[in-house]
């Protein structure tokens, strides 16, 4: 029997096809790697034990043992908590298999000495938008002008600001029966807000940058991959509204804004992380991060060689 | 009042799940979809036109991105 003891493990899903890119340069690199599907779990059998920190099991025709002294990096592409709330129709094994299996996969937090793209304990925290941009003022970045608020608070704004962007200060992806509904950054114009209203939860008010260019970069590591993001006509919205009409454009970045995007993932605990920025007259501002933002989309429109750089990383001592 | 974050709120489908295309399966001890007539040919470097389409932004669902989101 064939045992796969793993210097690399790779926690996925089995249509993350993103994952599959980095499988094929780890492949290349001749790496001994484990991949793990969340989705697979179900259906395998397996132990940890949290003290001997050591995982064994099956799952079809693979077996596969994790042992602390061969384990040396884990790339982590699982969510941190559930945000999806459970709908009526999930039975409670169904409930069960979601969140317990969610459970055993965040145990391998147990492993602290290897390295991992991204520790999800990091990616939790990176994650919170207002902690993410305390954290990137100190790192050097403009960061436009924010509040949150119940309200349409705009004391903090520039008197001659004309425009506000208006955005949830967590990820609100909703269930609307048998759609979907997802909250993008909404730009309005100071005078069409009510700063009186009251709102059922709190938002970010925020510095409305029009006109803009629309900055996405991607950091592994030290290295930074970075695109402006075009439409026909000017974006002043949320780009990614605009999905496939829109192209994505290698620039090179100054480089105290490299060091700054470097340093900003550096100091949030992470390896990876996906920058979105703003130029604005001239200026370049900082708008958010995602410690678990997608790329393989960014390699079908540049030559960049994402992947690659993310299997360097983990291979490197 | 509304919510103000549903004022311009961005409706639609429930995702379709996305399957690899005939001819390819995924193999448990290589990690990745291959051609079930070699497993040396990956699915997302091979040159045919059903390559899953990674290559956009697609509803930038930010739950931990897309799959990864459950």
């Amino acid at each position: 029997m064939n045992i796969i003891r793993p210097d690399i493990l790779v926690i996925s899903n089995k249509l993350d096809f993103s994952t599959d890119y980095v499988i094929y340069q780890l492949k290349h690199l001749k790496k001994d790697y484990l991949r793990i599907n969340r989705d697979e779990l179900p259906n395998s059998k397996i132990k940890l034990n949290p003290l001997s920190k050591t995982i064994s099991g099956t799952i079809k025709n693979l077996t596969f043992e994790i042992r602390p002294e061969k384990l040396k990096a884990i790339y982590y592409r699982a969510p941190t908590f559930l945000r999806k709330v459970f709908d009526n129709e999930t039975t409670p094994e169904n409930q069960l298999i979601k969140t317990q299996w969610a459970a055993f996969v965040r145990s391998l937090i147990i492993f602290e000495n290897v390295k991992w793209i991204n520790n999800p304990v990091s990616t939790y925290r990176a994650e919170n938008k207002p902690y993410q941009l305390m954290k990137a003022n100190e790192c050097g970045f403009e960061i436009p002008k924010t509040l949150i608020a119940n309200y349409c608070e705009t004391s903090h704004l520039p008197e001659r600001n004309e425009f506000i962007a208006i955005k949830s200060i967590d990820t609100a992806y909703l269930n609307l029966n048998d759609k979907n509904g997802f909250v993008y950054t909404s730009i309005y114009k100071k005078k069409e807000l009510d700063d009186s209203a009251l709102n059922s939860t709190p938002f970010f008010v925020q510095e409305g940058l029009v006109p803009k260019i629309d900055l996405r970069i991607t950091v592994v590591g030290s290295k930074t991959f970075a695109v402006k993001i075009i439409g026909k006509e000017q974006i002043d919205g949320d780009w990614r509204l605009l999905k496939d009409k829109i192209n994505y454009v290698p620039i090179n970045l100054p480089k105290e804004v490299q060091k700054k995007c470097t340093n900003l993932v550096m100091s949030l605990g992470l390896e990876f992380g996906a920058i979105d920025m703003i130029i604005h007259k001239n200026r370049y501002f900082f708008i958010e991060i995602n410690p678990t933002g997608e790329w393989a989309w960014l390699m079908s429109n540049t030559k960049f060689d994402i992947d690659q750089e993310i299997a360097r990383l983990l291979t490197e001592n | 009042m509304k919510n103000i974050l549903l004022r311009n709120l961005e409706v639609f489908d429930r995702n379709q799940r996305t399957d690899a295309p005939a001819g390819f399966e995924y193999d448990n001890v290589v990690g990745a979809w291959v051609s079930k007539q070699n497993k040396t040919n990956f699915l997302v470097m091979s040159q045919s036109p059903d390559v899953p389409n990674v290559g956009t932004k697609k509803n930038d669902m930010e739950t931990g991105e897309d799959q990864k989101g459950e």
